[in-house]
């Protein structure tokens, strides 16, 4: 009997003890705020509500010294402004790393693999379903300086062929501060593109293209 | 009652450890059909799932009245075509703007659509469930729809050993049950297995098809699944320019999808808008009205020169690609499941 309870306390003694989980947090932010669905930002010149923000981080990788630590155990994460329990990713064991490496989107392969289940399934609404392929970035919202239809803008970003292939590569030099805190700065990309001239995006076209080289931008290191 | 559930389920689990039979069962091609392009290994076939899709395939469920299924616009009897139909046919009878396609030898096609936008055939049934003038659906919908059916979810747990239905589950069971749709039992078929020998004036045919078409239409498909442009003017009503709405690139203006000339008496009329209601029509336009383009596909460059004996004789081959045995193969057609459930 005193052998079995030994065993079962070796067993379990590494799950309760030794590991610890390690979360990132990639927060949405607008200019200092942590960003807030329908909420109204007085932006510039400009009255700005954001509707739906959704985006893929893929292929995540952590580094140390330029090594590879450890590779994500999730294929794709979609982050959706709707659930912040979506701003979390969680490894299940704990490492040490000072970069991040990851994809903003959907890879190629991916894209031309047929369906997938959890975040890349297609009813996420992040899939055209009359021309295949993922949405790698997708941000709606209101603007007071956009012409379209109720001041609506849709900035729909995707595309994995060339020449509209949307997808890109972020690395984050991490300093110690906060490791572990990504924001994602989405005012910054009303600071790159004129929302009053670039407002329906829902296609792999120069103007998906145009966004997509923005997006690199936004995401930051917790200062 | 709890006895009637443990024997259900047992019987679940019956059908579950006999039912599964291998891939090659259900998808077994003549040995002069090339490797599919499709990967099995993904999506192994058995029968369960087959059945399943083949159930999806015929309930009009999918759509967002419950008025128009997929077999609304793919007959079994039109070899999965819409026979008599220039475009197809939607919900709140709107009208598309290109003909419903014949439905086979799925598993050896790259892309979906006359003008390939959909690039594998898991997704392809995503696009005409969403269509507002095919199924004006949503995928959540369909899920949502099929949850609330007691029936539905015993099939799925049959299927999956899981009964939470999900777009996965959806869109590999429809697969499922299109990969069976393999046309192979033509007279030609026959012909290349040595079991029926051509007329002489099919064999002539068959020399003229080899001279004239074959390059696109290539056997034993009778596609090579490009996309080319055959000179057809662009219907004016539709604008329709095909493949250049998918990679926006202007090399692409005009070009469609070669079509499978299997089973064509089935599946007239003709083209991308179904512009041409008979064969001859069709087999007319290659050789009158081609005209020269810099992106005309290279294979008609040179004129096409058929006396009207040989397009009788060409003709003649072409209806030894109908084939019948799929048409009319009952394990295509609808079936009604049921499932006892009640208590």
């Amino acid at each position: 009997m005193k052998i079995l309870i030994f065993i079962f306390l070796f067993l379990i003694g590494p799950l309760t003890f030794g590991q610890e989980a390690l979360n990132i947090i990639f927060q949405p932010k607008f200019e200092t705020e942590n960003l807030v669905i329908n909420k109204t930002y007085l932006f510039k010149t400009d009255t700005l509500k954001i509707n739906s923000f959704k985006c893929y981080i893929t292929n995540l990788k952590y580094y140390k010294n330029d090594s590879l630590v450890h590779v994500s155990r999730k294929r794709a994460h979609l982050i959706d402004a709707t659930d912040s329990s979506t701003y979390y990713i969680s490894e299940h064991k704990f490492f040490r790393f000072d970069e991040l490496r990851f994809n903003i989107g959907v890879d190629s392969l991916t894209n031309v693999s047929g369906v997938y289940e959890g975040d890349l399934d297609p009813s996420k609404g992040m899939y055209w379903t009359w021309q295949s392929g993922y949405i790698n970035f997708k941000l709606d919202g209101t603007s007071s300086r956009c012409p379209g239809r109720k001041n609506k803008f849709y900035w729909h970003i995707g595309g994995y062929l060339p020449p509209f292939n949307t997808l890109r590569k972020v690395s984050l030099k991490l300093n110690k501060s906060h490791p572990r805190q990504i924001y994602i700065q989405l005012n910054k990309l009303f600071e790159e593109i004129d929302v009053s001239e670039v407002y329906n995006v829902m296609s792999p076209s120069d103007k998906a293209i145009r966004i997509s080289n923005k997006l690199q931008l936004l995401f930051k290191q917790v200062p | 009652m709890k006895k009637t559930k443990l024997l259900f389920t047992l019987s679940i689990f019956a059908l579950l450890s006999f039912d599964i039979i291998k891939n090659t069962y259900f998808f077994n091609p003549p040995q002069y059909f090339p490797q599919p392009t499709y990967d099995f290994q993904k999506n192994p076939l058995d029968s369960n799932k087959i059945e399943l899709g083949r159930l999806l395939f015929y309930d009009p469920l999918l759509s967002a009245n419950n008025s128009v299924s997929c077999a609304s616009c793919h007959s079994p009897f039109n070899a999965f075509a819409h026979t008599d139909h220039d475009l197809s046919h939607g919900i709140f009878d709107s009208i598309g703007n290109r003909n419903a396609p014949a439905l086979f030898n799925l598993a050896w096609q790259k892309s979906f659509m006359w003008d390939g936008a959909v690039n594998h055939l898991d997704m392809q049934a995503l696009a005409p469930i969403t269509h507002p003038s095919e199924m004006g659906s949503t995928i959540n919908d369909v899920i949502e729809k099929l949850n609330a059916s007691e029936e539905y979810k015993t099939l799925f747990f049959i299927a999956f050993q899981d009964s939470i239905i999900n777009t996965s589950k959806i869109l590999k069971s429809l697969s499922q049950f299109q990969l069976t749709l393999v046309s192979a039992s033509a007279k030609y078929d026959q012909v290349m297995l040595g079991k029926d020998v051509f007329s002489d004036q099919e064999k002539n045919g068959h020399q003229l098809f080899k001279k004239n078409c074959a390059i696109c239409h290539t056997e034993p498909l009778f596609s090579n699944f490009k996309f080319e442009t055959n000179a057809l003017p662009v219907d004016p009503s539709l604008n329709d320019l095909g493949r250049y709405s998918i990679t926006q690139n202007p090399e692409d203006k005009n070009k469609f999808k070669v079509p499978s000339l299997r089973n064509l008496s089935y599946t007239y009329p003709y083209m991308h808008d179904g512009r041409f209601a008979t064969l001859k029509e069709a087999i007319d336009h290659y050789t009158s009205n081609i005209e020269n383009s810099d992106r005309l596909s290279p294979a008609l460059k040179l004129p096409i020169k058929l006396t009207s004996n040989e397009k009788v004789d060409l003709i003649a081959f072409l209806l030894t690609l109908n084939d019948k045995e799929f048409v009319f193969n009952k394990k295509h057609q609808f079936k009604k499941i049921s499932i006892e459930t009640k208590e």
